[in-house]
């Protein structure tokens, strides 16, 4: 019998990938605007783009929120079975998205020009190239806001395929539409605002098509929706809102800090140099945002169904993905450091790229531990530790950033805001490392030390039987060792028998029929002795099936046939059964 | 798995020792199957029978449809749990159990 963690492991390093390639694209998109912007719509129009980006940040936080409130919550809610209460709490997101993106655009086109003067249009070409933006993009926020939430959701859902069709293809429109309307329509900004409008509503069609489908677990579920329900998808999504806040003030204490170490004539040299890196930082750590928002779903999943070995095998693939990720970046981005900020280079200042190269590698060396500390701060909040999230968060982001280049910058100019940047990454693991040397009483070194969980989580050790099974032959001799098992721990002649005879009726049955694709699948298996009785749960990365509700369909057929399938349901006191990120989830309870 | 058989003219008695299941059913059906030719009154003991699978089920289901054609077959002494499962699978009503 083999160890079980390979499922969540494979899960996980198929589910980033494509988490990946979402984040990355959409940022990609953004990154383009600013870049087709600067060099076809010159300064000023660069100027009234990087003005209206505050308005169009707050939808994204805010997004950021829903998104990761949502994911967590309703992941938690499909591990422990409660389909209903996932409907739920995706209603109420719907519900909480709606009405802030009416909020949103009534606000935005009623006080239009007053919101870009608040922002710092203080002429009048600013003004109206600003406000032109504005009014074109502003029929993207509701896509915004949608977006993100379902990039989680719908991997929950099994259609995490749909995610990256939706978001390439508003990417590349986005690219096509600005471009047609840089060099063809010359439709100014607002042509610009509505190409991204535009592409951002394709996108979310193509994603509200998953909703047409038959077979899905998040529909609309209206009953018995209260408001701690709103509560609790904003208090779960607090700590993505903590980092994006967190991240603004620390933009800005940052650009103080430059403008007073670099003095006048530098000044601006040494602010656009920290532009080009924190563009870069918001790119690249997009892929460790990815790492992190698959983490904290199936740390979800995995906390409502209680299961410690997946959350331990999930920590560890989580590190070493960050730490891979966060290697191949930092090579790329140290090697590449000179060109990258050519790239951003307009005015030929070639101190402004020195400084910017110098910033870039200096990120360079802070990137796999901010992978690690991101994955750890998202792993907490989809445990619901938000205290702990939130308390990392604000640290990372900007606690321990600031103080290191305040402290620093006496005696070290700009380079204490580089060198800051790699103090807060090894600050704040030695944070998580303290936590978890606090808990453990004693020095952390294996992964299930870093586990962070409530105590007491699921069934002791002691009474819990774990295996995977991956091949026929295993399962005669699994089904023989869970007997033995149930007999050492007192179960009744009976209950041994059934257990043992689940388990070799469901592995039959899975390998018979799922294994057939020719792919390599595993079923992994837990044996519990809890309080309310004997529970098996079997989990398979097989293509779907409810063996009760397929019962239910051919109950009048031959009995002869189909025998396995009508024992486990015929002798079990109850079967649950839930599909999850493309995993079948069956409880079965003596 | 051991079954220890008893002929007694065309009358066949056969226990079954431990489990059938998806490994020990092949070598089940082989020691049943043997000889089944000249059987008109088949007779299972499931004393010490104390675990049967979908496999066996099968089994016996291919027994029972062997000796439809030339005489009977009864079971005994199934205990309590594969008594169940005999019902909730309808098997009760396809097999003879004393």
């Amino acid at each position: 019998m083999n160890k079980n963690g390979k499922i969540i492991s494979k899960l996980f390093r198929g589910t980033v990938a494509s988490i990946i390639a979402a984040t990355v694209a959409a940022m990609i998109g953004i990154v383009v605007d600013g870049v087709i912007i600067g060099r076809f719509l010159g300064k000023e129009g660069m100027a009234a783009y990087t003005l209206v980006m505050p308005v169009v940040n707050l939808a994204t936080a805010f997004s950021g929120v829903l998104a990761a409130g949502s994911q967590v919550v309703c992941a938690h809610h499909l591990g422990a079975g409660r389909k209903r209460r996932a409907r739920k709490a995706f209603t109420v997101c719907m519900i909480i998205t709606v009405a802030v993106s009416v909020l949103l655009m009534a606000v935005v086109l009623l006080f239009r020009d007053s919101i870009c003067i608040m922002l710092g249009a203080e002429t009048e070409a600013l003004l109206r190239g600003s406000s032109d933006y504005l009014l074109g993009v502003v029929f993207a926020l509701p896509s915004v806001l949608f977006l993100f939430e379902f990039n989680a959701l719908m991997r929950l859902d099994g259609d995490a395929n749909r995610v990256i069709v939706a978001v390439v293809v508003m990417t590349v429109l986005d690219i096509i539409g600005d471009l047609l309307n840089a060099m063809v329509i010359r439709g100014g900004l607002l042509g610009m605002g509505l190409a991204t409008s535009i592409s951002y509503g394709i996108g979310l069609v193509i994603m509200l098509l998953h909703f047409t489908k038959k077979d899905i677990i998040f529909k609309l579920y209206f009953r018995g929706i209260r408001l701690k329900d709103f509560i609790e998808i904003f208090v779960t999504g607090s700590s993505s809102g903590v980092g994006s806040g967190s991240a603004m003030l620390r933009v800005t204490a940052i650009n103080r800090i430059l403008v007073a170490v670099s003095g006048a004539a530098l000044a601006s040299t040494a602010l656009a140099a920290f532009g080009v890196v924190n563009t870069m930082i918001n790119l690249l750590s997009s892929v460790m945002v990815g790492v992190g928002m698959t983490c904290a779903t199936i740390a979800g999943l995995m906390r409502g169904e209680k299961d410690r070995s997946a959350m331990q095998a999930l920590v560890k693939v989580t590190v070493r993905t960050a730490v891979v990720l966060g290697a191949v970046i930092a090579v790329v981005v140290f090697a590449g450091a000179d060109l990258i900020a050519g790239i951003f280079n307009e005015d030929g200042s070639q101190e402004m790229v020195a400084l910017a190269a110098r910033g870039l590698r200096f990120y360079a060396c802070a990137i796999i531990l901010y992978g690690i500390n991101n994955a750890f701060v998202n792993y907490t909040q989809g445990l619901n530790r938000m205290a702990l999230s939130n308390i990392f968060c604000f640290l990372q982001n900007f606690v321990f950033v600031i103080a290191p280049a305040l402290i620093l910058s006496n005696f070290m100019k700009t380079d204490a805001v580089w060198i800051a940047l790699i103090v807060a990454e090894v600050l704040t693991l030695l944070s998580i490392f303290a936590v978890a040397a606090y808990r453990k009483r004693g020095i952390p070194y294996r992964y299930a030390d870093f586990l962070f969980l409530r105590e007491p989580f699921g069934t002791a050790p002691e009474n819990m039987l774990e295996f995977a099974i991956e091949t026929q032959e295993a399962v005669v001799p699994a089904s023989e060792k869970v007997r033995e098992f149930c007999t050492e721990k007192g179960s009744t002649e009976k209950q041994a028998m059934l257990m043992s005879l689940f388990v070799e009726e469901l592995c039959n049955n899975i390998i018979t029929y799922g294994f057939a694709d020719g792919k390599k699948h595993t079923i992994e298996m837990r044996v519990l002795n809890t309080d309310e009785g004997w529970v098996l749960r079997c989990r398979d990365n097989c293509k779907a099936f409810n063996p009760v509700e397929w019962l239910k369909l051919h109950e009048e057929d031959d009995p002869t046939i189909n025998i396995g399938v009508r024992m486990i349901c015929g002798m079990a006191r109850d079967i649950k059964y839930l599909s999850a990120m493309e995993l079948n989830n069956l409880t079965i309870c003596l | 798995m051991t079954v220890n058989k008893t002929k007694d003219g065309s009358k066949l008695y056969a226990q079954i020792t431990g489990r059938i299941d998806t490994v020990t059913v092949n070598d089940a059906e082989k020691e049943l199957m043997e000889g089944i030719d000249s059987v008109t009154e088949l007779t299972l003991d499931f004393k010490e029978l104390d675990y049967i699978s979908s496999a066996g089920l099968r089994l016996l289901l291919l027994l029972q449809k062997r000796m439809n054609k030339q005489g009977s077959m009864k079971i005994l002494n199934a205990n309590e749990t594969v008594t169940e499962i005999f019902e909730v699978t309808g098997f009760s009503d396809i097999l003879t159990i004393v």
